[in-house]
């Protein structure tokens, strides 16, 4: 009985420590940055319907990631009180969505998002032109289009609430004089061949954005 | 008060042992349900809301869904084996403790560490606090404090939603929950203690039980003995009574055969009475024939002194005659021959007279004798009627002692009756309380 209970303890341990462990990867671990372009090309602009008279806050939406409702509501949070930029959100858009594709889920993001603000995103184009991997993805381009913010807004995955990442792209929309920043973003990945990424291609990324990161 | 020691030979401790280990068991299932419910719970939220993992237009299980199932699961299991191999035993309620913590620390997990979902670990701990084991609450607590501790270092905002890390926030949660398990385990020391004041009332009611159950065992030996007592003296009392009842039935037999001999002398003294009282009457009858006979006797005597007068008479007359008659035959011997004729008459006269004397005599001399056997028959008559009026008198006495028999033989045969009812009646009471009697033996 005795033995039994012990392989019964270990076993249960192991599957307690399992749970943990893939909790606590899905949460820290990072969606790839991507390589957002430092400036943001007259094309790619159009592309976006953006005028440049303002500046463009920009989001990867992947209708069906979880984590979006998280990084929507840290996007409402950040730009509350601060001038409003161009918000443009692409939206994931498969031409050929699977079966357990949720359209009731593309709707309801449309629905959220301003009038004019969602850019359907057909099998991700837009968002691998711009360099951007990962869902929940933000950019925040000056209206020169200079490239000033690179990252999520979540602490982790569909986390939402107060983070240094929601703060800091607060700051930077209050700020024009803000230097650029970049963080972490988490969600899930815009095409299947994406992996979680964290490391190097962040500092890499960071610091071909911003070398004063270094 | 702790949890109750395992090893023990105080008799109120075993009980409390053994009430406590079967009350946890009890919380056991309840506890192996909760966590299931829990885990089940999680798992349907998890599905709810993130239920998958997308790449493009690639999907799969959201890692959420695969934590609940481990977690949740692989606890939910585990309880279950715990309950069902060890029930009520302390190692089952603390892998309990473990496991409700794990799961409120999951949904904390997966709620983004949102403040409401740490209400779960409160419940929780209240839930565990059913299993009265002090003990059981630390464990919960240190369960809890583990998790929090190790992801506040690697993941504040897992714990408390951010990633700032507010050394008073730690407290404060740290305080609320110190605070808790300490009135929970205040909490518990009171019931262990009431769970103990009751076993030693258990204790000492089922002794005085015991004590009870032994005095009316006794007793019940005693009543059966003095049954068995008292069934031997009432089959006694209705051999008894059998007895006493054939005795009854007896001395009515024989009652009856005394009423009939007294009936029998009743009749006999009816008779007798009877006989007598003809004797009598004939007696008297003979006695009056008697005095009758003695009148007539007298009569006759008289009759005979009457006839000796008129004999005498008679003799006188003859005499005369006689003289007549030989004046007569003198006159007519003067007459002659016209006296012839009447010297004839004369003679005949004379010789009439004579005949007359001597029939005179004759009679006189048989009236004498009719006197004289009169005056014998008188005496005798007499001396019988004297001998009848003394017979009278026996007859009289035999008559009284006959009717005083007669009288006594009615009063004997009423009380015979008296009795024959007397016996009767003692009979069928005798038969009534025999019964009685053997009703009560059985």
């Amino acid at each position: 009985m005795r033995r039994s209970a012990a392989a019964v303890l270990a076993a249960w341990a192991t599957l307690v420590a399992a749970g943990q462990a893939l909790l606590l990867e899905h949460s820290t671990a990072a969606g790839d940055p991507g390589h957002p372009p430092a400036v943001l090309s007259r094309e790619l602009a159009q592309a976006l319907r953006w005028d440049q008279t303002q500046p463009l806050l920009l989001l990867a939406a992947h209708p069906q990631c979880p984590c979006l409702p998280a990084t929507l509501a840290e996007l409402q949070r950040a730009l509350a009180g601060a001038a409003p930029p161009a918000l443009r959100v692409l939206v994931h858009t498969p031409s050929s969505p699977p079966p357990a594709w949720d359209s009731g889920g593309d709707a309801e993001l449309r629905r959220r998002l301003p009038a004019g603000a969602a850019i359907d995103d057909r099998d991700g184009a837009l968002a691998t032109a711009l360099g951007l991997r990962t869902s929940g993805h933000v950019l925040l381009f000056a209206a020169d289009g200079r490239l000033r913010f690179t990252g999520g807004v979540t602490a982790g995955r569909g986390h939402e609430g107060d983070n240094r990442a929601g703060r800091t792209l607060a700051a930077m929309l209050g700020d024009a004089g803000k230097p650029q920043a970049s963080t972490a973003v988490f969600g899930c990945p815009l095409q299947a061949d994406s992996s979680p990424h964290d490391g190097p291609c962040c500092h890499d990324e960071r610091s071909r954005l911003d070398p004063t990161a270094r | 008060m702790t949890a109750p020691a395992a090893t023990t030979n105080d008799p109120v401790s075993t009980r409390l042992l053994a009430d406590h280990r079967d009350f946890c068991a009890t919380v056991d299932r309840g506890m192996a349900w909760l966590v299931a419910i829990e885990a089940a719970v999680a798992l349907l939220l998890a599905w709810l809301y993130t239920p998958n993992a997308w790449a493009g237009t690639t999907v799969s299980p959201h890692t959420h869904v695969l934590a609940a199932l481990l977690v949740g699961g692989g606890s939910a299991a585990a309880l279950a084996w715990f309950t069902r191999t060890q029930p009520g035993q302390p190692l089952t309620r603390h892998v309990a403790a473990v496991a409700v913590m794990l799961l409120s620390a999951l949904f904390i997990h997966v709620g983004g560490g949102r403040i409401e979902v740490h209400f779960a670990v409160f419940v929780s701990l209240a839930f565990l606090a059913a299993y009265r084991d002090w003990q059981v609450m630390l464990t919960g607590m240190v369960t809890i404090a583990v998790d929090h501790l190790g992801r506040g270092l690697l993941l504040p905002r897992s714990v408390f939603g951010t990633d700032t890390v507010d050394v008073l926030r730690v407290l404060e949660h740290a305080g609320y929950v110190v605070l808790e398990v300490s009135v929970l385990v205040l909490v518990c020391r009171m019931a262990m203690a009431e769970m103990r004041r009751v076993a030693q009332l258990v204790h000492d009611t089922d002794r005085a039980k015991s004590e009870i159950e032994a005095s009316r065992q006794e007793l019940t030996e005693r009543v059966e003995a003095a049954r068995a007592e008292a069934a031997a003296t009432v089959r006694g009392i209705v051999d008894g009574f059998r007895g006493i009842g054939a005795s009854i039935t007896g001395n009515v037999e024989r009652t009856k055969q005394l009423e009939a001999i007294g009936k029998e002398n009743q009749q006999h003294a009816q008779e007798g009475s009877e006989v007598l009282q003809q004797t009598v009457r004939r007696f008297q009858e003979l006695a009056a024939a008697v005095q009758a006979s003695q009148k007539d006797i007298q009569a006759l005597v008289e009759a005979g002194g009457q006839i000796a007068q008129v004999t005498n008479m008679i003799s006188s007359v003859a005499f005369q005659t006689n003289l007549l008659a030989l004046n007569a035959a003198v006159e007519a011997a003067r007459a002659g021959d016209h006296g012839k004729g009447f010297a004839v008459v004369a003679e005949e006269v004379r010789g009439l007279s004579a005949r007359s004397s001597e029939a005179a005599q004759q009679i006189e001399a048989f009236a004498r004798n009719v006197q004289q056997r009169g005056a014998e028959l008188a005496a005798a008559t007499a001396k019988a009627n004297e001998e009848a009026q003394k017979g009278l008198q026996l007859i009289d006495g035999a008559d009284a002692s006959i009717r005083a028999i007669q009288t006594s033989a009615t009063t004997l045969g009423e009380a015979v009756a008296g009795a024959l009812h007397a016996n009767a009646q003692l009979l069928d009471q005798s038969q009534q309380l025999q019964s009685d009697v053997q009703a009560l033996a059985q």
